[in-house]
């Protein structure tokens, strides 16, 4: 009987669990997602004045 | 007047768009025309790397990676210039010889839309000449202990190399953990971003006839695609989505102000500096 009802118990839980982690598996991913710019250059080379 | 306020001109410009914040870098050979200047024309060039050192930092500029050049006027002067809260030079393999740690900051860490960036710096070992101050340490030797200690908390990782593309290339392959590589030196004229790995390289022409813009849409770290950062696939994508373009600095870009009035006024201790010789 007792066998049983913790079967039940465990099979109700295993809906809620699943639901869980993949909404941590989401939020996770979400978390990085930006939009950004990298303005760069090298080799002036001390140049003041040098232009295109 | 020159090409640094022509170029704080487009760079204000760029980094004013208030969707995508712009992190604005230098990958290194910044100062100085040559790794060994004549000692008669070193008073000089210190004072035009001050001014361009100034004029960086005045168009939003916070981080230099160091090449072989940035050292003709030694380690010291770097060091001076290194203000952590200003502008950071960033090596993570210029190390003192007597007690190996690193000479100038390793890694830089900036808040950019959310996400913790890394720059790291690496100047290639085989172009640094020995000073007694400083030490360059191989790639393979210095590099994976400090990937280690950033990669579980940054989102991003940057690494301004000086090294060739072939040595980059073998970078991209070793360390899956690097996101973009802009590098100096080695190139002739800008090179597109090549995807190696999981890592982009990329590089500009030389002398600042150009600027470099890579814009991103952060899906995470993992594969990367071109296209546009901004389109709805970009943004519900499981790929990191970039477009990258060149600007170049022509004689009918406008110049900035304030840049303007550094390169002015470095002008004017050059020409003090020469009337003291004669």
């Amino acid at each position: 009987m007792n066998n049983t009802n913790n079967r039940r118990g465990k099979n109700r839980l295993q809906p809620v669990l699943a639901a869980f982690c993949l909404l941590a598996l989401l939020s996770w991913g979400g978390a990085e997602a930006a939009e950004l710019r990298f303005i760069y250059a090298n080799d002036n080379l001390g140049e003041l004045d040098g232009c295109g | 007047m020159g090409g640094l306020s022509k170029k704080a001109f487009l760079t204000k410009q760029l980094a004013a768009d208030s969707n995508r914040p712009a992190l604005i870098v230098n990958s290194g050979n910044l100062l100085f025309p040559a790794d060994v200047l004549p000692p008669e024309n070193m008073a000089a060039a210190k004072i035009t790397a001050a001014g361009v050192i100034e004029a960086n930092q005045k168009m939003g500029g916070v981080v230099a990676g160091v090449g072989s050049r940035d050292l003709a006027a030694g380690i010291s002067f770097l060091r001076q210039r290194h203000k952590p809260d200003g502008w950071s030079w960033v090596s993570l393999n210029l190390v003192d010889p007597g007690t190996g740690k690193p000479v100038l900051a390793p890694v830089l860490w900036r808040q950019v839309n959310g996400l913790k960036v890394a720059v790291l710096g690496l100047a290639d070992h085989t172009a640094v000449r020995a000073e007694a101050e400083t030490q360059a340490l191989a790639w393979r030797d210095s590099l994976p202990a400090v990937l280690a200690e950033v990669q579980g908390k940054a989102d991003f990782i940057l690494l301004l190399s000086n090294y060739s593309l072939p040595d980059n290339q073998d970078i991209a392959r070793s360390h899956d953990a690097i996101d973009l590589i802009l590098q100096s030196g080695h190139v002739v004229g800008n090179m597109t971003p090549l995807l190696v790995n999981k890592t982009l390289i990329a590089q500009t022409e030389t002398r600042g006839k150009y600027l470099g813009v890579l814009d991103v849409n952060w899906n995470g770290h993992g594969r990367w695609q071109e296209g546009e950062p901004s389109s709805p696939a970009a943004t519900e994508g499981k790929t990191s989505v970039f477009a990258n373009r060149f600007v170049a600095l022509k004689l009918s870009v406008a110049n900035d102000p304030e840049v303007e009035a550094v390169v002015r006024q470095t002008q004017r201790q050059l020409d003090q500096q020469r009337r003291g010789l004669q």
